[in-house]
């Protein structure tokens, strides 16, 4: 089941679609009581797997969302799970507006539709290509005309190569234009830096590499190993990083995403060897984000572009943000 | 993937259009230009070495801009202006006013004097770029008219956005 909290058109048309091609029935709630009036009326699995979609784009919804959730998660316990409520909103979120949703969203749905219907169809196929899935592959985020190519790096000092190779191919087989294809490539190379530097930690959960520059030579074998999956259908491009640490900690990401460097300046932490940028500036320049997560085991990080004949129209594309913590 | 390029070994004396807040014109400035790839190999002292007074850094070249490179810039330049070097940065590309855009502060109290701005024809493809000084966006109001594509002769389109030419006249 899919309820949408919004009183939009434009909401409800995406909804619609997102319900269809996820293969969710599709309920619609004006007001967040009435949502959670629904989700009490559903039950087992359905109430534990209900997606509940809500438009907090006004002042004062937030609050009646959260206050009607949490005296719902009051009586049903662990019932609601941040996976499964997606937050919609309008085009300038910030970390301020937000810092309050963290935990109660696992995803940030930027109201850019274009095409309300068209981009409920592909938000409604990435719900459905990781909707209990234990293992996230770019061949099911994709449609089904996609072709796939799976990479492994074995040193970090393949990472350029690479690039190159991503270039290569976003050059001869698809039709994104030429300054698209930087953007997209520059993606491409934060999630690959964050897979080899961030990610990994030791036992105790400690970052280890936070102080290594990050042209350090770093083997990639074993746990260290890293995996990219690169996919095309025509239409969006996608490319997932895989790591085998699941060391992703949710707050922090979401922070360093919505944060505003206009606000208060960028200042270069001396204490750390990393920039702590690479995804806030991928998501910003167009990129949608999954990022799936299973703790102690891997992470799984997929950006998404969609295919346009200009730049314009390149970085004003639907885009998201999803945080899928697996238990 | 064009390959960083080894810096320009002569820095040469010229004369920046604007200096710091204006208020440092017509200062003889050492002029570098930075690679096509800002990124954690990219080490600025090679390029820059050790300038007194004024820095003019050309930045047509430079196609993307990575998180590590983002860090990079900040910390030689955040440094240079707090050595009370007047830097001008000079055909700044889309990729360099988008970190503008993003970052307060990114030109480390330096000011922009030119840009490159992209254009891309809808009929062949083709996309390029067109040098404008932030004097002539003031006077035309950042109003990019359509180009002739010097392939196929069609009239080619302002192709970024407006936002981040507008923020440098405002």
């Amino acid at each position: 089941m899919l309820i949408l909290v919004s009183e939009r058109d434009d909401d409800i048309q995406f909804g619609g679609e997102v319900a269809t091609a996820a293969k969710l029935n599709f309920k619609h709630a004006k007001s967040p009581k009435e949502a959670v009036s629904i989700l009490g009326k559903a039950k087992g699995d359905a109430m534990a797997n209900a997606m509940i979609f809500a438009d907090l784009s006004q002042s004062g919804q937030l609050k009646d969302f959260q206050d009607a959730l949490s005296t719902y998660i009051g009586k049903e316990k662990n019932k609601v799970s941040p996976n499964n409520v997606h937050f919609i909103g309008a085009e300038h979120l910030s970390e301020k507006d937000l810092l309050g949703c963290f935990n109660m969203f696992g995803h940030f749905i930027i109201r850019n539709y274009g095409d309300p219907k068209e981009a409920g169809r592909h938000y409604g196929r990435i719900v459905q290509g990781y909707r209990g899935n234990d293992e996230i592959k770019v061949s099911s985020l994709l449609s089904d005309s996609g072709s796939i190519r799976i990479i492994k790096l074995k040193n970090s000092t393949e990472k350029s190569a690479f690039i190159d190779q991503v270039r290569e191919y976003l050059s001869n087989e698809t039709s994104f234009v030429e300054r698209s294809i930087f953007v997209i490539i520059n993606a491409v190379d934060e999630l690959l830096m964050n897979a080899i530097y961030d990610a990994p930690t030791t036992q105790s959960g400690k970052e280890k590499y936070s102080m290594t520059l990050r042209d350090t030579p770093i083997d990639l074998e074993g746990q260290q190993s890293v995996e990219l999956q690169m996919g095309y259908d025509g239409e969006y491009v996608a490319f997932t990083v895989v790591d085998r640490f699941g060391s992703v900690n949710k707050t922090k990401l979401l922070s360093k995403v919505f944060a505003s460097y206009m606000e208060e300046e960028y200042q270069v932490d001396l204490s750390r060897a990393g920039a702590g940028l690479g995804l806030a500036t991928t998501f910003r320049t167009g990129g949608s984000l999954l990022i799936y997560s299973k703790p102690k085991e891997k992470t799984a990080v997929t950006v998404f572009f969609k295919q346009t004949e200009n730049y314009r129209d390149f970085k004003k594309q639907f885009k998201f943000i999803s945080v899928h913590i697996s238990s | 993937m064009p390959k960083a390029s080894k810096p320009s070994a002569t820095k040469k004396a010229a004369k920046s259009e604007t200096g710091k807040s204006g208020a440092k014109s017509n200062v003889a400035a050492a002029q570098i230009e930075l690679p096509s790839i800002i990124d954690e190999s990219t080490v600025f002292d090679q390029y820059i070495g050790k300038p007194t007074g004024a820095l003019m850094i050309s930045c047509k070249k430079i196609a993307r801009i990575n998180s590590a490179g983002i860090r990079a810039w900040k910390g030689c330049f955040d440094h240079l202006d707090k050595n009370g070097i007047s830097l001008t940065f000079v055909d700044c590309p889309p990729v360099v006013l988008q970190q503008v855009a993003l970052f307060d502060n990114f030109l480390s109290g330096g000011t922009i004097s030119s840009v490159l701005v992209p254009y891309l024809c809808q009929i062949c493809g083709k996309s390029f770029e067109k040098h404008y000084t932030v004097s002539e966006l003031k006077k035309n109001k950042c109003d990019f008219q359509p180009s002739k594509c010097d392939k196929c002769g069609a009239m080619a389109e302002f192709d970024d956005d407006f936002d981040i030419y507008t923020r440098l006249i405002e």
